[in-house]
């Protein structure tokens, strides 16, 4: 991981998998580096939480890691790489108990929020509430339609583009992100416009960040 | 049309989800009511809403951290030969080993439910990790036995042994630990899911693979239930095959998940000609006259 050489720079995705399964050390690092960042952005989305999203892509790159030998050419690297993080990332918000399948009621809703507050590390681009309430919105979707809504509404991921990534046809992508915002509508509508009074769109009712 | 469209309807319309009659109907009637015209057009609000949302970028720290996980990782490999296949031989499992190589969770964390199989899984997935063709062979519910020294999963699906019209299982399940939690209403679904990841015909594996110290990470066949064995013998002539993918996951059946087998019966063992599996979920155990939780049949990937 010190020296990569400029050849490495240049290979193609499937050709540096190839190269790893071969034995190769330093093909692996260069998969890494080029696509850390976009399965950054996936995780977080998804877990809403800086530390779980960390962890959530390490355990997804040991995974790649391990599992090269496991890839099929018919897919694109990035694919697959996707599709470790979605995993990764269903796995951590299983073990936290998170079942955002089970409809939650507006206290844990709230339990939820204050304990992302606590715990996310500080965002430096600024941390905002309407950020917080959206995760908080998006924990109270079924996991397969917030998965969805993460690929396709939030990182703009085409239709299919997304039907790969989570290996479902593109119009149950389609009428999962379509549930999803439905279901989403009533906990976003003040954020559509943020001057308005908040007991009256909210439909928890109340100031729950005091 | 007299009552409002409800916002799921409106979002199914706008993704032209509906059939005709009902998109004519909802559009007829929203033209008409400013109340779900309104709703209309927040639904659309909310995909921007979604797509403004910042997220912190990825932490500096992150980057190092991966890199020495996989370093550690990459030394690990090395360490267990020149073949430079992927094996983590002598290595202990590190952390997430206990499961297969796709589907990676960290098990050590409020690990809430699932310790009862990490000390043979975590055996198990080293198996995986180094036996190469992505198939922890076990022994164990080969009740011919098998060769000792075979190479367990270049071709674990179809032994050199014909063991045909045999009532033993003369050939090698793959056996994993995907973390799925299995629902009857999306059984089929995520049977695909799984066998895509985990195709027990696949053949896998590099020529390097042959030669890492398998038989050392070999899974022990006493850690694993023996009820597993008999649970296959059981469902088999009902499921009309042999398991040939068994995964240690979970299954919900509405009160929560709970530790249950996914078995995928085929009836072609060893041959890459399978065309489809019964999957039948029992629960961990297999115990009681019924066992069965859930069936679905799957296509081959």
């Amino acid at each position: 991981m010190t020296t990569v050489i400029d050849a490495v720079q240049e290979l193609p995705d499937k050709e540096l998998l190839s190269r790893h399964a071969q034995g190769d050390d330093q093909a692996f690092g260069e998969l890494v580096r080029r696509h850390r960042e976009r399965m950054w952005a996936v995780a977080i989305r998804v877990l809403g939480d800086s530390e779980e999203a960390a962890d959530a892509l390490q355990d997804a790159f040991l995974s790649a890691f391990r599992g090269a030998h496991r890839f099929r050419g018919e897919a694109q690297v990035s694919t697959w790489l996707h599709r470790i993080v979605i995993n990764a990332c269903h796995d951590r918000m299983r073990r936290k108990m998170v079942r955002p399948a089970v409809p939650t009621d507006d206290a844990t809703l709230d339990v939820l929020s204050n304990e992302r507050t606590r715990h996310t590390t500080p965002d430096p681009t600024g941390h905002s509430d309407s950020a917080m309430d959206v995760h908080a919105a998006l924990g109270k979707l079924p996991e397969e339609q917030r998965m969805a809504l993460v690929l396709v509404d939030m990182l703009g991921y085409r239709v299919d583009e997304a039907s790969e990534i989570l290996e479902i046809a593109p119009g149950t992508v389609k009428s999962r992100c379509a549930r999803g915002r439905a279901r989403l509508l009533p906990y976003l509508a003040h954020l559509r416009n943020p001057g308005s009074p908040r007991d009256v769109t909210s439909p928890r009712g109340g100031d729950r960040r005091s | 049309m007299t009552s409002h469209v409800d916002a799921e309807t409106l979002a199914l319309s706008a993704e032209g989800l509906l059939e005709e009659d009902e998109e004519n109907a909802v559009r007829r009637h929203v033209l008409d009511c400013a109340t779900c015209a309104d709703q209309q057009a927040q639904l659309a609000e909310v995909s921007r809403v979604l797509a403004e949302v910042p997220a912190p970028p990825m932490p500096e720290a992150l980057a190092a951290r991966l890199d020495d996980a996989l370093r550690a990782e990459g030394e690990a490999r090395r360490a267990s030969g020149p073949g430079g296949a992927p094996a983590v031989g002598s290595a202990p499992p590190p952390p997430g080993a206990a499961n297969t190589a796709n589907v990676v969770p960290l098990r050590r964390r409020r690990g809430f439910g699932a310790n009862r199989w990490v000390n043979y899984l975590a055996v198990a997935a080293a198996a995986v990790v180094v036996v190469g063709g992505g198939s922890a062979v076990l022994h164990g519910l080969t009740t011919t036995g098998g060769e000792a020294g075979a190479p367990p999963a270049a071709s674990a699906p179809s032994p050199g042994s014909s063991g045909e019209g045999d009532t033993a299982l003369s050939y090698q399940p793959l056996l994993v630990s995907t973390a799925t939690v299995y629902t009857e209403a999306e059984l089929a679904a995520q049977a695909q899911s799984v066998l895509t990841e985990n195709d027990p015909t696949s053949p896998g594996g590099t020529e390097g693979d042959t030669e890492g110290p398998a038989e050392a990470n070999r899974p022990d066949p006493s850690a694993v239930p023996s009820e597993v064995s008999s649970c296959a013998h059981r469902l088999g002539p009902q499921a009309g095959g042999h398991p040939l993918l068994i995964d240690f996951a979970e299954f919900d059946s509405g009160s929560g998940p709970e530790e249950a087998w996914a078995m995928y019966f085929g009836t072609e063992p060893g041959g890459g000609t399978q065309k489809s599996y019964e999957v039948v979920v029992v629960p961990a155990g297999c115990a009681g006259d019924d066992p069965v939780l859930a069936t679905a049949e799957a296509p081959a990937p």
